[in-house]
């Protein structure tokens, strides 16, 4: 495992950084991301480094300082990949405040469920890299925490299986979200995610949407929220408006 | 060392988590220590102590004496609790058995021995434990906890009662934890870590127990089982609903043993081919028969016979190692 940390600050906190992360690892790859950049934006320049260097790592794998990964993370995921051939395995993540005890974040719903809400924690999933640089997905400038979404249906878009073990693997430290807000105010990114979510609807077909949900096992879930099921609703609706729309 | 010693060398996997680190939780950290420290070892062993977190670290404690030397410290700078600690100590183990003990209790003389025994005598077993003592931190004993001992006696336990394994008096194969990815970490299972993953092991695994209480749990107001009683109760009956509901007590044993005889193999591949169809949902090339085990060992998923679409995976690329069976005689079985 080759950990890729992109820095966003003045260069002598990079020089420092720099150091920190070479002591620890010194296989570690340090990028630095423009200071203008906002949100998950700045992972893209990791991508754009992956892009060139697609020969050297088979999967790729998301980490912000605030994230915690358990002790099997990779290898559950890595073996999740091996066995069933998906291009993302993607495992539950909790979250955790100042103080507070963990508690567990989104279930999984079926793949094609993602046109109506995003329910795979970025910290928590594995990547084949070939699928990433076939997709050219990348992270939007700042969308009030739609990114993660958004890139998903980027990446569903490309025609990703995605693979789903039900085990904890990685846990979420909330953070306050001050930072970002003060960047500016986010850019029509709910008209970006709609036109998206259309266009996997579209690629995908309602005959996908209910194929997904039959062989989804909802046993090994915890029982449907109201809302998980307004979003399995509303994403029957998306499938079905894109039917209509294509005639 | 030759093959067999080294099959029974043995990681001890202590974690500790000191909130206050007293003279009182010294003694009992020496105490346990000391308990290891008196065992016979066949072959090579370690203690693995994984410090979780506590405000002063372990390592800065003076606890350790000459018989100590075996001692790997690992440290998390946050406290991350139980699970999380097992597992950072299951990775780093050095040796293909673990042995569980925690902080504040202490093993009795010649129980590994005779734990290891079985594992020499049985390369199936998977995992051991023993009887147990409740007792006090002043050491005078409260309650003797002693099960029956065969497999089919674990399984009706942990179906009928709940936990059947008493967790510091536990012996396991470093390679079932890995495969199962070690203790769950879903916050539904605080405080039952230990039955959420029996729950599963014993559903793909042989497992036995001594007949004998060589294991002292040291029961006080801190304890796990005290502090957060309602809270494992809730999880306990969760995980034991699920458990119960399979109806394997009394079926396990003899699908896995029919299953390792189709497939060539032991029942320990057995467990391991079921596990992954399970856990993976996997499309295996199988003679037809396994069909029949299969289904008693795993009722919850819909097994079938794959016509055509999915390419299935050749039985050694699943389970590792088994004598290789002719082309013809195979189909792809699916679990859904």
């Amino acid at each position: 495992m080759v950990p890729c940390v992109v820095v966003c600050c003045d260069m002598d906190s990079v020089s420092a950084i720099e150091a920190h992360v070479r002591a620890i690892a010194p296989a570690a790859v340090i990028l630095r991301a423009p200071s203008s950049g906002r949100g998950k934006e700045q992972i893209n320049v990791a991508l754009d480094y992956l892009d060139r260097e697609r020969d050297r790592f088979t999967f790729v794998s998301f980490i912000e300082e605030h994230h915690v990964l358990y002790p099997f993370y990779a290898a559950r995921l890595a073996e999740a990949h091996e066995l069933t051939g998906a291009d993302i395995s993607f495992a539950l993540s909790t979250e955790r405040g100042p103080g507070d005890a963990r508690k567990p974040r989104r279930s999984a719903l079926p793949t094609a469920a993602l046109v109506a809400a995003n329910f795979v924690p970025l910290e928590c999933c594995l990547i084949r890299t070939d699928l990433l640089v076939r997709s050219r997905a990348r992270f939007g400038d700042y969308m009030g925490g739609l990114e993660e979404w958004d890139f998903m249906l980027a990446l569903l878009t490309a025609g990703a299986q995605f693979w789903h073990l039900p085990e904890t693997l990685c846990e979420a430290r909330t953070v306050s979200q001050v930072e970002d807000l003060e960047k500016g105010p986010a850019i029509d990114f709910r008209e970006r995610v709609l036109a998206r979510r259309r266009d996997v609807a579209r690629t995908l077909g309602t005959a996908q949407f209910v194929r997904d949900v039959a062989e989804f096992d909802f046993s090994d879930r915890p029982p449907l929220s109201p809302e998980e099921i307004a979003q399995l609703i509303e994403a029957r609706h998306v499938f079905e408006n894109a039917e209509a729309l294509r005639g | 060392m030759g093959e067999r010693l080294d099959t029974l060398s043995v990681s001890v996997l202590l974690p500790v988590y000191f909130k206050k680190a007293g003279v009182e939780e010294i003694r009992l950290l020496r105490r346990a220590l000391d308990s290891v420290s008196v065992q016979t070892f066949p072959a090579q062993h370690e203690v693995i102590l994984v410090d979780d977190g506590s405000p002063t670290p372990i390592k800065n404690l003076d606890f350790v004496n000459e018989a100590h030397r075996k001692i790997r410290i690992l440290r998390s700078e946050r406290n991350q609790g139980l699970a999380h600690a097992l597992n950072r100590g299951l990775v780093a183990a050095r040796f293909p058995l673990i042995a569980r003990l925690d902080a504040d209790d202490r093993w009795r003389p010649g129980k590994l021995e005779k734990q290891l025994r079985l594992f020499e005598a049985d390369p199936d077993l998977t995992i051991n434990a023993t009887g147990m003592t409740l007792i006090t931190p002043q050491e005078q004993e409260i309650e003797l906890h002693i099960r029956k001992g065969d497999w089919i006696e674990v399984l009706k336990f942990c179906s009928e009662l709940g936990c059947p394994l008493p967790h510091g008096s536990v012996v396991a194969r470093r390679e079932i934890y890995r495969l199962l990815g070690g203790y769950p970490q879903d916050p539904t299972f605080t405080h039952c870590e230990d039955y959420a993953l029996w729950s599963v092991w014993l559903r793909f695994f042989k497992a036995n127990m001594i007949e004998q209480a060589l294991y002292d749990y040291t029961v006080s107001a801190g304890s796990v089982s005290v502090v957060y009683a309602q809270q494992q109760a809730t999880a306990s009956h969760s995980v034991n609903q699920r458990f119960r509901a399979l109806g394997l007590v009394g079926r396990l044993p003899g699908a896995l043993a029919e299953l390792s005889s189709i497939i060539r193999g032991s029942i320990l591949d057995a467990g391991i081919l079921a596990y992954r169809i399970w856990r993976f949902r996997l499309c295996v090339r199988l003679p037809p028969e396994a069909l029949g085990p299969l289904r008693t060992i795993l009722p919850d998923r819909r097994l079938l016979i794959e016509k055509s679409g999915v390419r299935p995976f050749p039985l050694d690329r699943v389970i590792g190692t088994c004598a290789s069976q002719p082309e013809g005689q195979l189909v792809a079985i699916r679990a859904l």
